[in-house]
């Protein structure tokens, strides 16, 4: 009887493991693993995000930063869409566009750039009798418009008032003058609101950023 | 006859090629921890220094935006930039007068690679504050030749150099660190700041 008891000891000591208890703790030990192995890789991306997201925030001061070193009755035309309105000759200005260092481009914009400006610009199609960065008369106003395309019926770009974007406070009066009317005001603003944007292509796909803010002409008098 | 085998334990053929196998894969998990300890490591030195740079460019171009554009000095423009940049900020104004605070100064002393902030330099009042030590003798990608190796339009810059253009101050800087490893690493950070004064 003992001789048995101690036989059938020794012999489940020696047993080992079974199939199913293998299978099991390889499950668990393969769960374990691969959530610690999300958990890296998660950090890392988390880590990425979080630099790219102080990239942008950066880059979008800086463009706003740029902005305040203009002259201000500039900023529009050397910052809209067109490059025809040109303060210096069509194309001597910066434009909307810019590339920020670190950030990659999404597929399809121009030039690899991430970032640009958005003004209360409206576009206006079909226009006869404006010429690239030339003067229009419009309600007794002279206002200039940037143009682009070719002669016959050139696109133009406008500072409008009547614009309707929330983001920006549009419409809003624009040249202190206490009304909202349908007029360019490329070369009478006092406020011009401004939104930077950013959008760029991350490890975790397509990211945007944008801040807005009024511009105003702070500068003292006889500033440049 | 057969209990007697499955009872029997391994042979020594079986126990070798147990023993190789384990001893290849634990050589190989040491060699595999290794290399990503050292990697950790280098991130971790990279990142800190990265976010020391940040900070560092955002300390000073703070510390710049309320000055005035007159008061600025040097005024080095492109191609050409200063190590150092002497400023006053604006406290407000009184009987109509804009009143201006005591002249401070941002700058580099290039052999220790120590940034400082000074008040009043080279006065009784005096206050100097060292920010960093661990600015980089030229900035990333320059190499002392005379050219512009990295495309800024600035040749042979220094780790932290400032260049205007109109009220606008480009702030640029490099920092270097040895980790432990003995590589080296360097981050470089650049922002732009307008004075508003």
């Amino acid at each position: 009887m003992l001789a048995t008891l101690l036989r059938r000891s020794r012999s489940r000591a020696r047993a080992g493991l079974t199939v199913v208890e293998v299978v099991v703790a390889l499950s668990v030990l393969v769960v374990a693993v691969s959530i610690f192995c999300q958990m890296l890789v998660s950090t890392a991306r988390m880590r990425t995000m979080n630099r790219e997201s102080l990239l942008a925030a950066d880059a979008a001061r800086v463009a706003l930063e740029r902005l305040r070193n203009e002259p201000f009755a500039q900023i529009w035309r050397r910052y809209n869409e067109t490059p025809g309105d040109d303060p210096g000759g069509a194309g001597s200005a910066p434009g909307a566009r810019f590339a920020v260092d670190g950030l990659e481009s999404v597929d399809g914009a121009p030039a690899g750039m991430v970032g640009r400006y958005v003004f209360p610009t409206r576009v206006v199609e079909g226009l006869q009798g404006t010429g690239i960065g030339g003067l229009q008369l419009g309600g007794g106003k002279a206002a200039l418009s940037g143009s682009s395309g070719g002669s016959g019926a050139p696109t133009t770009y406008e500072l409008r008032e009547d614009l309707v974007d929330a983001s920006l406070g549009m419409p809003r009066d624009l040249d202190g003058d206490n009304v909202i009317d349908d007029e360019n005001h490329a070369l009478d603003y006092l406020v011009l609101p401004v939104r930077v944007e950013l959008e760029w292509q991350s490890a975790s796909g397509l990211r945007r950023f944008s801040v807005t803010t009024q511009l105003t002409d702070f500068r003292r008098e006889g500033d440049a | 006859m057969r209990r007697a085998c499955t009872s029997s334990g391994f042979s020594l053929v079986e126990a070798v090629i147990a023993l190789a196998l384990i001893g290849l894969v634990v050589t190989k998990l040491t060699v595999v921890m290794g290399d990503a300890q050292e990697a950790h490591q280098h991130e971790t030195t990279a990142m800190a220094l990265e976010d020391q740079a940040m900070e560092l460019i955002d300390k000073i171009a703070y510390a710049i935006v309320g000055s005035s554009r007159d008061s600025l000095d040097p005024n080095p423009a492109v191609p050409f930039f200063s190590p150092r940049m002497r400023y006053a900020i604006s406290l407000g104004v009184e009987d109509g007068q804009v009143v201006w605070g005591d002249p401070e100064e941002i700058g580099l002393v290039e052999e220790q690679g120590e940034l400082y902030w000074g008040q009043n330099l080279g006065l009784e009042s005096e206050r100097r504050v060292v920010w960093a030590n661990t600015v980089s003798q030229l900035l990333e990608d320059e190499l002392p030749n005379g050219e512009d190796d990295n495309g800024n339009e600035l040749a042979d810059e220094l780790g932290l150099c400032f260049v205007l253009e109109g009220s606008k101050v480009t702030i640029r800087l490099t920092l270097e660190r040895v980790d432990e490893a003995g590589d080296r690493i360097q981050v470089r950070r650049e922002t732009e700041v307008t004075v508003r004064n």
